[in-house]
């Protein structure tokens, strides 16, 4: 491979601060129609002909809008294809992707949704962008075996309350006061009969293999399995969650935990 | 919420080597792969788009891999900003580097243009001025992704909507130059010389005619959308939405009785078409390049799953 001449080193040195100056008037123009298009960009000398700079707006918009749509689907199922067009554009101009990882964008949508004010009678809108961004997230996580029955009933029955388990890595839990859970299956289902806005939910996100899954259990597993994720013994998390959910059963606990694939397997954790 | 960046911890595969024939590949769309794999599809090699497999594992790591076992494998980056003004960004220079080293792809290009500037990334293809500057800065930012990475590139020639009256090199002697100075080799791509050469009035052949092609290692073809200017000139989009159309079909034969065969990609990525569409157009290139692919005998798997479907 040619490295750069001595002659280029010079050129470099020289800096590329026209070039600079060139894509800083570029960019601001892109996201913003209200800034002329920058000069000297056209189709001739005296000739913006300025349909062909907003070829470039329009794709940058239209690719991100269609981004958020496909990393959102649920959100545009409940909200209707003109309104989440709308606040999507809006979340665009205001958090730009910084990342060419297109999965990483949309990070900022909950907050901005729950800053949002046209949505203010819509808090529940920011849980379904968190589980929709947890499904992304879980669907591109790491590699990882989960713990399987048998591997916990191997373990000593006198160690096996002391045991700590390390989250699997596309584990998710969302504790809403909406109903969380059928409002992210808006992507297949809505819309949906008796939906009971004020339903509180728990949604857990697993992907035990290469499959995601949508989980729903209930307070109580909802917050054994958030004890447990949070680094504590399996012990500890099942007094606490007693302390807290007298109707807790451990046994039905565990069986969920292992049955949905929260946590990594002892061998790999 | 964890980060879901390529990790560290994918198994070492083991490939062969499989370099890209020169006949025609199709680029990878997620919603073609099972069929691709059940029916051990026939196809001269397959192109993904880097950023799409920069997640730690998953489904979309597991189905490459099931790819690169069976195909050639070209790796193409469409965010690594190579025509920008600032820096290169380290992370994203690791991810690829990753990437290169998990898949061991038999090409690796980016494109001559930016995407990222001031640390907004715009997602789109965007268009370079040609002067001395912007060559030295692009040859510096091609020289470091090639060292980087420790493998060859290929800058792939871009479709553009405008000029910048600062230009002062033409396309051609701006992409031999840049190669020339960074050692990097070329992806032609002839849809987007169609739709340049028609958005700015010159003539494709005459750009074909005088484009380094000795220095072209792949081909790419696509569809484009045709739109009007403000002066109602044709505007053409660089759409990636539809099949070629014949006046790129003919430039690319026009290229190729000049190159010989080369690997030579059909791209379709929005609105994607069934599978047995986007053969058709890979095998119109295969016409092209002398290769009959109805004559390549079908695997016998792909028989058994064509009668199942017939007996349900």
């Amino acid at each position: 491979m040619m490295k750069p001449s001595e002659n280029l080193k010079a050129d470099i040195e020289d800096n590329a601060f026209q070039y600079a100056l060139r894509n800083e008037t570029f960019a601001a123009a892109l996201l913003d129609p209200d800034i002329d298009i920058p000069a000297g960009v056209g189709k001739a000398k005296n000739n913006q002909a300025p349909k062909r700079f907003s070829v470039y707006r329009n794709n940058v918009v239209v690719s991100l809008m269609d981004a958020m749509a496909s990393s959102f689907p649920s959100l545009l199922t409940i909200m209707g294809e003109e309104n989440f067009k709308r606040v999507s554009r809006n979340f665009i101009l205001n958090h730009p992707p910084s990342s060419p990882m297109m999965q990483q964008f949309g990070r900022a949508f909950p907050e901005f949704l729950l800053g949002f004010k046209p949505l203010a009678k819509s808090p529940f809108l920011a849980d379904v962008a968190k589980a929709e961004l947890s499904w992304i997230n879980a669907y591109h996580a790491q590699d990882a075996a989960i713990i399987t029955p048998e591997e916990l009933q191997s373990v000593n029955p006198e160690k096996v309350m002391d045991l700590v388990l390390t989250p699997h890595p596309a584990f998710h839990i969302l504790t809403s006061p909406y109903p969380v859970i059928d409002l992210f299956h808006a992507r297949t289902e809505w819309p949906k009969p008796g939906l009971d806005i004020g339903q509180a939910q728990t949604l857990v996100i697993t992907r035990p293999y290469f499959e995601c899954f949508a989980n729903e259990v209930d307070e109580s597993i909802g917050c054994f399995l958030s004890l447990l994720a949070s680094g504590i013994s399996l012990g500890e998390a099942i007094s606490k969650t007693s302390e807290i959910h007298a109707d807790f059963d451990a046994t039905t606990g565990i069986a969920s935990m292992l049955q949905i694939g929260c946590f990594k397997s002892l061998e790999t954790a | 919420m964890t980060d879901t960046v390529l990790s560290a911890n994918l198994p070492p595969f083991s490939f062969d080597p499989l370099p890209l024939p020169a006949r025609a590949g199709v680029g990878l769309k997620a919603s073609h792969i099972d069929e691709i794999l059940s029916r051990k599809a026939e196809m001269g090699f397959f192109e993904v788009h880097a950023e799409n497999y920069m997640g730690a594992g998953g489904l979309p790591h597991a189905q490459l891999r099931a790819i690169r076992e069976n195909y050639p494998l070209s790796l193409h980056g469409v965010g690594m900003s190579i025509g920008s003004a600032g820096k290169l960004n380290s992370s994203h220079l690791a991810r690829f580097k990753r990437l290169v080293e998990i898949y061991q792809p038999a090409m690796i290009s980016e494109h001559l243009a930016w995407s990222t500037h001031d640390d907004v990334f715009y997602n789109d293809l965007l268009p370079v001025p040609y002067t001395g500057e912007t060559l030295a800065q692009v040859v510096t930012h091609i020289d470091e992704m090639q060292t980087y990475i420790g493998k060859q590139i290929l800058i792939e020639n871009p479709s553009t909507y405008v000029t910048f009256e600062e230009s002062d090199w033409s396309e051609f002697d701006f992409m031999a130059e840049l190669a020339k100075r960074s050692g990097c080799g070329l992806l032609f791509d002839v849809n987007n010389v169609f739709v340049s050469a028609t958005n700015h009035k010159y003539s494709p052949r005459e750009y074909i005619d005088a484009y380094p092609l000795h220095l072209v290692r792949e081909i790419h073809l696509a569809g484009h959308a045709e739109e009007q200017d403000d002066d109602g000139d044709p505007l053409l989009i660089d759409a990636h939405d539809r099949e070629v159309c014949d006046s790129v079909w003919d430039l690319y034969r026009y290229t190729i009785a000049k190159t010989g065969s080369l690997p030579s990609l059909v791209e379709w990525d929005n609105d994607v078409p069934s599978w047995e569409v986007l053969t058709d157009e890979a095998r119109k290139a295969n016409a092209i390049l002398g290769i009959n692919s109805s004559v390549i005998p079908t695997p016998t798997s792909s028989l058994g799953h064509a009668d199942d479907r017939h007996a349900t």
